[in-house]
């Protein structure tokens, strides 16, 4: 199969023109559009990992501790996530419970999942299904600001909602640490090369190659 | 960028412009994660170390206790919260469990209060009015205690102080609790300096221990010789200059309240020797006693801090005389009476009264009659008690108001009463009494209905049936056809003839004056 890389020719991932790799310099620019231009992207694997990683350590404290705390005349309430989930929930909003637990609850954690499974997939080698992961991974690159909504109302509410005594809304520190899951998800993955996936396939297609040409 | 051209002669290309750009290292990435892991940790330690004892407290109702919501407060700060409130196992009480933070820690002591916050409406005000809308919330007052404690039971109404007020507690003993409660406030020349904290009834139930809070600074006004008494009502006086109205603030005329005062005129007591005065005038010390007098006017009367017990027998009846009725000597109170009994001496059968009284000797001013100077008083009482007994010191029983027929004990000097000789061995010594002016005066009008009554008899025995006779003798006399009326009347058919006789010779004499000397004439001559 030819590949790009192989023939040492390199497309601009910007303006999609095709020019020929600079083989001494490790960093391209392209001649068009002066955007920066990788075979692959640059330690994708360890990058993500990094990102992942302290995803996984934030989404604990952005799960457990309250994302907004609603003072008004009858008190403070603190919500976490999941109480907010819970309370919709009971008082009798299932649905607005369900997109409420899809997006600030699953969405974060199937994409620290996918992505864990792309990279130990890609670091294995694995050449399993690669059209499912590649589309896995397109699905993650897509939902991932979705979950930014929960955000987004916090941040909202916080700024709108100062009515001194009556009524206010403050983030707390359970939306901080939210907010970074999903920046980081969304940073880890677009260093993601899905690429990868492909060379992985690739190799073990052009070993199965090779060997088949040694047996015969 | 996949080309399905095959072989590297790719039509001509332009080449990529190849740049020496500065790169971090890859490995800065992983700063990310650090940092995360540190951010993470550090929650984890702030959790682990913030998060101070875990207890349990005990309550009556759950009203408006919720897990995870009410919050536990000191001085309106949070301290802790309810992180479960669960049903005990005998369905009897609430359990909240409390997570306090790590700083509120010392909270999980013995003596620590906790009770639940409430709107509450009293007389003297509102209180946890905020609660209205947050709702209630728990509320803690540190203890002084060293031993830690993981349960606790909360308190049923707000405790009225809590541990770091400056003040005073003293003891107040009544009779009653009156109209006073917790929260009754405590006045010091009209100011309210505290409150009643708590009200107990006595072991014996014979009293009620009232316990009141003075606030800082007005706890050095109270005095050992402070006086408190009810300031509840309206004290209305009468006297020549008119009429006094006393009462407190119209707040403790309403909800009731305490006053206390020190009697300023100390040298009113000249009995008591310096030390004693010092000692009133001194600052009470925690949690003395005091008693609660009903009326200001009782509670400033002069101390009595003696009161002798003596016993008055009685030989007549004691109706009217009460419990508590004063003993006068000359109208001048010096004491009350104690108890009124009967007794009856087993041999001879004889029945008296005896009635304790008591008599507070200090009240008995000791002056020289000259130069109207005050001494000090006699060191052998009983020695001035039977020199008092030789002078005829006796006890009378007096009625003060014929209206409601009350009586009193009216002690006076009889100098003709009987002679009495002290047992000084007696307890209490008595005081020999002497019969009543009233009963004078019924033992005389008895004597003169005796009388009466014996010179009635002998009237009815002896006078009447001679008068009887008499009457007989009259009327057998006047009877018509008696002999003495026969008499009668003849001897005055002879008078009238008499008178005739005579009225004829005197008309004669008047026509012929001569025949006195001549004689009659004869009837030619005429």
């Amino acid at each position: 199969m030819l590949m790009a890389r192989s023939e040492g020719v390199i497309g601009c991932e910007t303006c999609g023109l095709a020019q020929r790799a600079e083989p001494k310099s490790a960093h391209m620019v392209c001649t068009r559009c002066g955007a920066t231009m990788h075979f692959r992207k640059p330690d994708s694997i360890s990058r993500t990992w990094a990102l992942l990683i302290a995803s996984y350590v934030l989404i604990i404290p952005a799960n457990l501790m309250p994302v907004m705390a609603t003072g008004s005349l009858f008190g403070t309430e603190k919500d976490t996530i999941f109480g907010g989930v819970v309370y919709l929930w009971t008082s009798d909003s299932e649905v607005l419970a369900i997109i409420l637990f899809c997006a600030s609850i699953i969405i974060p954690f199937a994409k620290l999942f996918s992505l864990s499974f792309l990279l130990i997939t890609v670091q294995r080698g694995s050449t399993w299904n690669p059209r499912l992961r590649a589309r896995l991974y397109r699905m993650v690159e897509a939902i991932g600001r979705w979950s930014m909504i929960d955000v987004y109302v916090a941040t909202m509410l916080t700024a709108l909602v100062q009515f001194g005594n009556l009524m206010n809304i403050r983030a707390g520190a359970g939306a901080i640490a939210f907010a970074t899951v999903v920046v980081l998800t969304i940073f880890a993955a677009k260093s993601f090369d899905p690429r990868l996936i492909w060379d992985a396939v690739d190799r073990s297609e052009s070993n199965h190659s090779t060997s088949e040409e040694l047996h015969v | 960028m996949s080309d399905t051209s095959k072989g590297p002669e790719l039509p001509d290309l332009p080449v990529a412009i190849g740049q020496a750009k500065r790169r971090w290292a890859p490995q800065i990435i992983w700063i990310i994660p650090i940092i995360a892991v540190l951010v993470g940790l550090g929650l984890i330690y702030k959790a682990v170390v913030e998060r101070g004892p875990t207890i349990t407290v005990s309550f009556k109702t759950g009203d408006g206790l919720v897990a995870g919501k009410t919050s536990v407060k000191y001085k309106e700060v949070d301290i802790g919260l309810v992180k479960a409130v669960v049903l005990s196992e005998d369905h009897q009480q609430v359990i909240a469990t409390i997570q306090l933070n790590k700083d509120a820690a010392d909270f999980a002591k013995e003596d620590t209060r906790y009770w639940i916050v409430r709107p509450r409406i009293t007389a003297n005000g509102v209180s946890g009015l905020s609660t209205l809308l947050d709702g209630p919330f728990i509320a803690a007052d540190l203890g002084k205690a060293t031993e830690k404690q993981e349960h606790f039971i909360a308190l049923e109404v707000p405790p009225i102080l809590t541990g770091e007020t400056p003040g005073r507690e003293f003891i107040l003993r009544a009779p009653t609790l009156g109209s006073h409660n917790v929260g009754t406030p405590v006045y010091f020349r009209r100011i309210p300096v505290g409150q009643v904290i708590a009200h107990d009834l006595d072991k014996d139930g014979k009293n009620v221990s009232i316990k009141i809070f003075i606030n800082s600074p007005y706890e050095q006004y109270v005095t050992n010789n402070s006086r408190f008494w009810n300031a509840t009502g309206i004290d209305v006086t009468l006297n020549t200059s008119g009429i006094q109205v006393q009462t407190e603030s119209l707040i403790a005329v309403l909800a009731g309240g305490i006053a206390f005062e020190a009697p300023d005129a100390l040298d009113a007591n000249p009995n008591a020797s310096a030390k004693t005065d010092a000692f009133l005038s001194e600052k009470a010390k925690q949690d003395k006693v005091f008693n609660l007098f009903p009326t200001r006017e009782v509670a400033m009367k002069q101390p009595d801090a003696r009161a002798q017990r003596f016993v008055i027998n009685f030989k007549q009846s004691v109706r009217g005389l009460l419990v508590g009725a004063p003993v006068e000597f000359r109208g001048v109170n010096m004491g009350e009476v104690v108890s009124i009994e009967v007794a009856m001496d087993p041999q001879t059968f004889e029945v008296i009264q005896p009635v304790e009284i008591y008599i507070y000797p200090d009240r008995l001013q000791v002056r020289s009659i000259k130069t109207g100077k005050l001494l000090p008083p006699p060191k052998d009482e009983l020695a001035r008690l039977r020199a008092l007994l030789a002078k005829g010191f006796r006890a009378q029983l007096n009625t003060g108001s014929y209206l409601t027929g009350q009586k009193f004990i009216a002690l006076d000097f009889f100098p003709g009463a009987p002679k009495y000789t002290l047992d000084a061995s007696r307890v209490p010594l008595e005081i020999p009494a002497v019969p009543s002016e009233l009963d004078d005066v019924e033992k005389s009008l008895a004597s003169v209905v005796k009388r009466t009554d014996k010179m009635m008899k002998k009237l009815d025995e002896q006078v009447l049936p001679q008068f009887d006779k008499t009457l007989k003798n009259v009327n057998a006399i006047t009877e018509s056809d008696s002999p003495l009326l026969l008499d009668m009347r003849d001897s005055l058919r002879e008078l009238t003839k008499a008178a005739a006789s005579v009225k004829t010779l005197t008309d004669m004499l008047d026509q012929q004056p001569q025949s006195l000397i001549f004689g009659k004439p004869s009837q030619e001559s005429k």
